[in-house]
């Protein structure tokens, strides 16, 4: 082809895309959720214990990996993994890396749009005239809304709307402006953006934390709901139960549990991205601390941001059960209600779900790059050819998971299979690779290549025995909790049984792609393990 | 269903309110809420400013963002 290799314009842009990878809806509506629920305060102390045991350790495994695939000029995790683990087998594994990215895609754009619909809901008026001047039936009709936004009652293009349904304007759009960004490349695309989302992002969450801290007491007819309460229900620690002190919180597995999930998912680890993204450093790029300041950008926008408005938000408004409830049920039921008796409702709802747009959009971009990185390298098409290939995967996944709304049946599934058990996999595959395979010593060296900063020495162990039994123990009980459930569900057949059918349909897809890209890469002896530690690489820098 | 659940618990908002006077801010709350807050936001200060003052900085700038990188098909 002959065309240049790809890398990042600014130390400061891979710094940013990586960290707008990570920060994503979760980090103001799933962290302060779980938080709340298991533990309050306490909850933090398992929470930074899985930062520093799995986290971090992981992220500096994948962008060590990805910087070393990259010398080879390889940027997909298949490709990478099979340099790694000088085995095809391992390329087969890789795969996750692009099956992930590209499934939460297909439901993640979905969810994007909402949030932009929303936003300009605000902007316009529409979601403030919907919901009516009674204040009691906020609750209500903030449900109805959303119910009916998204087409939650039945299948059919968002209840047989059309095309012209908000939801699908809303996803047509987001999905262009999306492969839009990514068709024009890694630098003027990604890096470009998120240089400028990022900030954005930022401003607009400190916008809506100064007006959440400053609400006071919202109501004078309830003294006992107001900013300090607010506060309290999220951070004060909650014993396990009533009556006892409040560390036996930490006796509670399931504590201990949600803290490592929502500390491995908040993170973007184990999703096949930061490989990618590390990939198009040079050999002596630092990795260390660009990887922790990526690392503690988002959990800026998780703790400090999200940590001090959702929750104290909704408790101020609709008390103890408003203040409960997951991601969605946070996002897009309670916070309009609470958005809807804040003053100042359309501006501050506004800013808001622009916010949550830019945190989504930061995110949905980074599942796209590895795949095309993928068809670039393994089949030598151009950018052109790859974006249209997988605009064209992407929108029929992401059609048939706006199709089959009732319940958000095709999303929920894809979340549980992919978005979450399949991430668990591959962020398995992965630290084996890394400690044991490529070598938790040699891993530790190749770290520190350019870096401008010293691991604790404890990483080697940390890597090769820790993470990947708190991974595992972690998944075991995980998969205890809810395996049986969903595979009951499968039983029953309908659009559950359906989505793991395309789900496993991608899988073999993407399987056949890799067998045939493989044999081009070992046709060029392309992904020969390296003769030394100065191996050069094949292409480009 | 995350959002059938929160509906769910919406509806339970409307129901007579519990009693909400517990829910004061204690010194636990304090130390778990400034100690988390406090550590990331050093966490974070510390590493933007080892990445935007070191002396390697410059060498970092790969390219200027406004050099068509070829990275798309021409």
């Amino acid at each position: 082809m002959g065309k240049t290799r790809e890398t990042w314009g600014t130390r400061v842009g891979v710094i940013l895309a990586v960290a707008g990878s990570a920060v994503g809806l979760g980090n103001f509506l799933r962290f302060p959720g779980q938080a709340s629920q298991y533990g309050g305060g306490a909850f933090m102390i398992p929470y930074f214990l899985a930062l520093i045991l799995i986290a971090i350790p992981m992220g500096w495994a994948e962008w060590t990996m990805g910087r070393y695939g990259g010398r080879f000029g390889f940027n997909s995790a298949p490709a990478i993994f099979g340099v790694i683990g000088r085995r095809p087998a391992w390329r087969y594994t890789g795969v996750l890396g692009l099956l992930i990215p590209i499934c939460v895609y297909m439901y993640y754009v979905y969810v994007e749009a909402w949030c932009l619909g929303y936003a300009w809901a605000y902007l316009t008026g529409d979601i403030t005239e919907f919901m009516g001047p009674d204040r009691t039936q906020f609750a209500a009709r903030s449900t109805e809304y959303f119910n009916r936004f998204v087409g939650i009652e039945r299948d059919g293009l968002v209840a047989e709307g059309g095309l012209l349904q908000p939801a699908v304007l809303f996803w047509i759009l987001v999905f262009g402006v999306n492969f839009y960004l990514i068709y024009r490349g890694l630098t003027r695309g990604i890096e470009r953006f998120c240089i400028w989302a990022m900030p954005i992002m930022a401003v607009c969450a400190f916008v809506v934390l100064a007006r959440v801290l400053t609400l006071g007491t919202p109501d004078p007819a309830k003294p006992d709901q107001n900013v300090l309460s607010g506060l309290a229900f999220m951070w004060n620690p909650k014993p396990s139960a009533p009556g006892l002190p409040w560390y036996s919180a930490l006796a509670d597995g399931e504590v201990w549990l949600a803290a490592a999930g929502q500390v491995f998912f908040s993170l973007s680890v184990g999703f096949g991205i930061i490989i990618n993204y590390a990939s198009y450093l040079r050999r002596s790029d630092d990795v260390v601390l660009s990887g922790l300041t990526a690392s503690s950008t988002n959990e800026f926008f998780e703790v400090c941001l999200g940590g001090l408005i959702t929750i104290p938000a909704a408790f101020m408004f609709l008390g103890v059960a408003g203040a409960s409830g997951g991601t969605f049920g946070l996002g897009f039921n309670t916070l309009p209600a609470v958005l809807g008796f804040m003053p100042g409702t359309r501006l501050f709802g506004f800013v808001w779900f622009f916010m949550l747009f830019l945190a989504a959009i930061t995110s949905s971009l980074s599942m796209l790059q590895p795949a095309i990185a993928f068809l670039e390298e393994g089949f030598a098409i151009g950018r052109r050819a790859s974006v249209a290939i997988l605009g064209l995967i992407t929108a029929l996944g992401s059609f048939f998971v706006i199709y089959f709304s009732a319940g958000l049946a095709a999303l929920d599934t894809i979340d549980f299979w992919v978005g979450t058990a399949l991430i668990f996999v591959l962020a398995t595959l992965e630290v084996i690779l890394f400690g044991w395979v490529f070598g938790a010593k040699r891993g530790y060296e190749e770290a520190h290549r350019g870096a401008e900063l010293r691991i604790p020495r404890v990483f080697p162990f940390v890597i090769k025995y820790v993470s990947p039994s708190y991974l595992l123990i972690v998944f075991t009980f995980w998969a205890f909790d809810n395996l049986p459930g969903r595979l009951q569900q499968m039983r029953t057949g309908g659009v559950p049984l359906y989505t793991v059918f395309l789900l496993g349909s991608v899988f073999v897809f993407l399987l056949l792609l890799t067998r045939i890209a493989g044999q081009r890469w070992q046709a060029e002896t392309r992904d020969a393990p390296p003769t030394s530690e100065a191996a050069p690489a094949r292409r480009g820098a | 269903m995350s959002v059938t659940a929160a509906a769910s618990l919406l509806a339970q908002a409307a129901l007579p309110a519990e009693d909400l006077s517990r829910y004061q801010m204690e010194p636990m709350g304090w130390i778990f809420m400034i100690g988390s807050i406090g550590t990331v936001i050093t966490l974070t200060v510390f590493c933007y400013w080892k990445v935007l003052t070191s002396p390697k900085a410059t060498r970092h700038m790969h390219a200027p963002l406004d050099i068509d990188t070829q990275d798309r098909e021409t």
